[in-house]
């Protein structure tokens, strides 16, 4: 009865120490109370035509979605690409990106209390000379880290979200859009393969390319890779894209087709590989050095035992 | 005739797993599934959102052959964008100024980072672009020296992530990074640098 009693009590200080433990663990991190801005559309292509002399109003949704309030600044500014790689840039000017400065906005500062939204409401005025094809802009939305003062080196940040916006104009269009499909070797030796696709857009407006990349066994006939997917080319830019085949087995022969489409039409490219993992490749080597051992003592031996045979005893 | 079995098997056995290795996948390798689709038609709007936090205060006190402090940051993206979202980073001037007296930015870029030299400051983000996976999640203060590299903020954005697929709250982690010795001036030196998002 005692030593229940006491069970029973072990039992009760146990719990208790466990609940006092777990309640007075350490939050592990304090929530995030940072402002965020949301903006949607993400993206937009105005349904017209821009004409010379002209005015078009539109707007956006803009949303604090954060947990604190926030003043948010709303700008417009040209959208380019600096490489292949189509890293974006949002200052320098070219032909392409004249819009940012026909847009106006009536109000450009917004306080939101968190949760709450507005929409912005901007205005494309067109000039009386407009470059021929395709226009893009960014619609931005910026807000300042509002940090209490600190003493010390202070590196203070500055948050940006843009809507791409990309408006066709009323000009003459030129359409130019070719491809390089990849020379793809017979051997690949590896884990894994990128195939490069590199797309050049020698016109004046937006192209977009639908491409896919497919990998399929010879023997089994089981799909490895189908990508099929499309990409935006800018005018006067080239578009570097690479898509990586994982190679699964040690040693195996693949069927690659390509095609893209181009403004002269679909181009298309397909060859067989031998795909080898390095491990494959050893083996292969072994295997091909124990078929040569095998053929040799198959040869050697005969020849041994008739030499035996032709001895005089 | 005992060596004679002795080679057989010896040979055998490594034709056996010379054509186990090429008959077998990579281990680890996930094996293709078959599956059914259903067609199910919605359209929602799109949608790109971004929130930041500041590292704070890098204080560092200078000695003769310098010493080196940092603060972590983050950037918080979203997006329902079928093709993701880039971050980019750029700051105007690239220096942190104090008055008249600046700091300037490493010379090291995200691509071939540098580890910090006296009297410049930078920032890196651990197992990005050319940064390695040294790990800076632990702030130097005042280290003599530091094995980590760090890239100079430019006024041309460079881009720091990339998702090629929708993706909600993708945090990416930003180290910052001050390195002086005692001929740089005293005093409070600020900068301030602009993540940029927006979709593919």
């Amino acid at each position: 009865m005692i030593k229940s009693a006491k069970g029973i009590l072990l039992s009760i200080s146990a719990i208790a120490m466990l609940a006092a433990a777990i309640s007075t663990t350490p939050v592990s991190a304090a929530e995030n109370t940072s402002p965020e801005i949301t903006l949607s559309p993400a993206k937009t292509t105005l349904p017209y035509k821009l004409s010379v002399d002209s005015t078009y109003d539109e707007s956006f949704k803009l949303i604090n979605s954060g947990q604190s309030k926030a003043t948010i600044q709303i700008t417009a500014t040209p959208y380019s690409v600096q490489d292949a790689a189509y890293t974006p840039d949002y200052s320098k000017y070219n032909t392409y990106n004249q819009l940012s400065r026909w847009i106006s906005f009536p109000k450009s500062t917004y306080t939101l209390e968190p949760g709450e939204d507005v929409s912005v409401k901007y205005q494309i005025k067109t000039p009386a000379s407009m470059p021929d094809g395709d226009q893009y802009a960014m619609l931005m939305a910026s807000m300042s880290s509002d940090r209490p003062n600190q003493s010390g080196n202070k590196v203070q940040t500055k948050s940006r979200v843009g809507i791409k916006l990309l408006a066709h104009t009323n000009g003459e269009t030129d359409e130019n859009v070719t491809v390089d499909l990849p020379d793809i070797p017979a051997v690949v030796i590896g884990n894994k393969h990128d195939i490069h696709l590199d797309f050049h857009n020698d016109g004046n407006v937006d192209y977009n390319s639908e491409y896919t990349v497919r990998v399929t066994g010879v023997v089994n006939k089981r799909e490895l890779l189908n990508k099929s997917n499309t990409t935006q080319v800018l005018p006067d830019t080239t578009r570097s894209l690479s898509i990586s085949w994982m190679i699964l087995q040690n040693i195996g022969l693949y069927r690659v087709d390509i095609t893209a489409s181009t403004t002269a039409g679909v181009v298309t490219t397909t060859k067989n590989v031998l795909a080898l993992t390095p491990l494959g490749l050893i083996a292969l080597v072994l295997l091909v050095i124990i078929i040569i051992v095998i053929i040799l003592r198959m040869v050697i031996k005969p020849r041994q035992k008739r030499s035996k045979l032709r001895r005089p005893t | 005739m005992l060596t004679y079995n002795k080679k057989n098997l010896g040979v055998g056995l490594a034709s056996f797993a010379s054509l186990a290795i090429l008959a077998f996948p990579v281990i680890g390798a996930s094996a293709a599934t078959d599956s059914a689709d259903a067609d199910i038609s919605a359209s929602l709007g799109s949608v790109i959102s971004i929130s930041a936090t500041d590292p704070s205060s890098i204080n560092v006190t200078p000695i003769s052959g310098g010493a080196q402090s940092s603060a972590n940051g983050t950037v918080t993206v979203s997006t329902n964008n079928i093709d993701g979202y880039n971050l980019t980073i750029s700051d105007s001037d690239t220096t942190l100024d104090s008055g008249s007296d600046s700091i300037p930015a490493s010379s090291g870029s995200a691509t071939a980072p540098v580890a910090l030299v006296n009297n410049t400051w930078g920032y890196r983000i651990d197992n990005s672009n050319g940064f390695g996976s040294d790990d800076s999640s632990t702030p130097l203060d005042n280290a003599v020296s530091s094995s980590l590299t760090y890239a100079g903020v430019t006024a041309s954005p460079v881009e720091i992530k990339n998702t090629g697929a929708p993706v909600a709250s993708d945090v990416t982690n930003v180290s910052y990074s001050v390195r002086a010795d005692s001929n740089q001036a005293s005093g409070s030196y600020t900068g301030q640098v602009t993540y940029t998002a927006a979709t593919n």
